[in-house]
């Protein structure tokens, strides 16, 4: 890790993660969390047991419509006290929501962990427009970036990183990927939309008990699934104009 | 700084967390008169004092599950007893049940 300006202005400085970094941090924390071999799928329980020892208080049945529809969870920062934490009630309530509950509650775990501490070592920078103290300490996360955030929203990006990375642990991951690939004869990245693709995210939904979006995403970040020519050159031409090839 | 109030809820779950066990797992285990274990969203609800143990069954559950006084469970939920409801005392009597509460409940320490 080290220290880069933070461009939102949050902080004066930011800490920088490489996705590697964050691997095998979320391996350590797991690793020590079950005092060595880490069971898959790691039950929600455990899950809820893990950030229970990281937070002043842990609620997975809060009302959040006061921050807006799509909010899922709220991780508040108190100088002094472990962070707290809520959870939409609808997730941890909906059987058919497990998924997302999981994924949003090792979201908040990744606020807690790796942002936790700036909030202890530097003041926020606040300016003449920003009211101080106005939801300053709180990190509001919703439902579309819970997974896979823009990497300019750098606290988002590595919370959801986090994530995956929890839920979905490099070593397994590689071991579940490497048995697919050593089965069906495939060398390299598969093409995402392909048989092969779907295949790959289905097996690693049910081995990890997660959605299949959330397989999709932690796959295409360790570069096992990479998008077909057309749609790649499709997004350079929608990102840089059409004079791109 | 000053002390946060202890109130029935944050009691369950301070316990709860320093037995290692997870609200799923102590509400399997805290049963309803009417049968029936009381499901985590409920626990949940209580420990956050949104809600309240419904009955002098539950509160004694809790007491029996986690190891603690009942007594203290009663007092935190803003009830007595049953034996003590039912015992139709004068007030003389419950100032001297409270008292004696007191002696045996060490107060909190500021700081």
């Amino acid at each position: 890790m080290r220290y880069i300006r933070d461009t939102t202005g949050r902080f004066l400085m930011r800490p920088h993660y490489d996705p590697a970094e964050l691997d095998r941090e979320c391996e350590a924390i797991l690793s020590k969390f079950f005092g060595g071999r880490v069971p898959i799928p790691i039950e929600t329980d455990d899950l809820t047991r893990l950030i229970e020892r990281h937070t002043s208080d842990f609620d997975p049945g809060a009302d959040l419509s006061c921050y807006g529809r799509d909010v899922e969870g709220v991780t508040e920062f108190k100088p002094g006290q472990k962070p707290r934490v809520r959870i939409a009630a609808a997730l941890a309530d909906g059987a058919d929501r497990q998924n997302r509950y999981r994924t949003t509650l090792t979201h908040e775990y990744g606020h807690v962990r790796f942002h936790g501490f700036l909030f202890e070592i530097e003041p926020q920078v606040t300016d003449l427009f920003t009211p101080k103290g106005v939801g300053a300490r709180e990190q509001v996360c919703k439902r579309n970036g819970i997974i896979n955030a823009p990497e300019y929203d750098w606290m988002e990006w590595q919370a959801g990183y986090v994530c995956g990375s929890l839920v979905m642990p490099v070593t397994h991951l590689r071991r579940v990927v490497s048995g697919y690939l050593r089965v069906n004869g495939i060398f390299g990245p598969v093409t995402m939309g392909s048989a092969h693709a779907a295949a790959l995210i289905e097996k690693v939904r049910q081995e990890f008990q997660v959605s299949a979006d959330a397989a999709r995403v932690r796959l295409s970040q360790q570069s096992y699934l990479h998008a077909r020519d057309r749609d790649r050159s499709r997004l350079a031409r929608a990102y840089y104009g059409p004079s791109v090839p | 700084m000053a002390h946060e109030r202890q109130t029935f809820g944050k009691y369950i779950a301070e316990v709860r967390k320093q037995k290692g066990m997870s609200q799923n797992q102590l509400a399997e285990m805290i049963h309803r008169e009417e049968g029936g274990s009381i499901s985590p969203q409920y626990l949940n609800d209580i420990e956050h004092d949104r809600r309240s143990p419904s009955s002098d069954h539950m509160i004694q559950q809790f007491a029996g599950v986690l190891k603690v006084s009942a007594n203290y469970l009663y007092y935190l939920a803003g009830r007595m007893p049953a034996q003590i409801r039912r015992a139709n005392m004068p007030p003389n009597d419950v100032d001297e049940w409270v008292s004696a509460f007191r002696r045996t409940t060490p107060p909190k320490r500021r700081g």
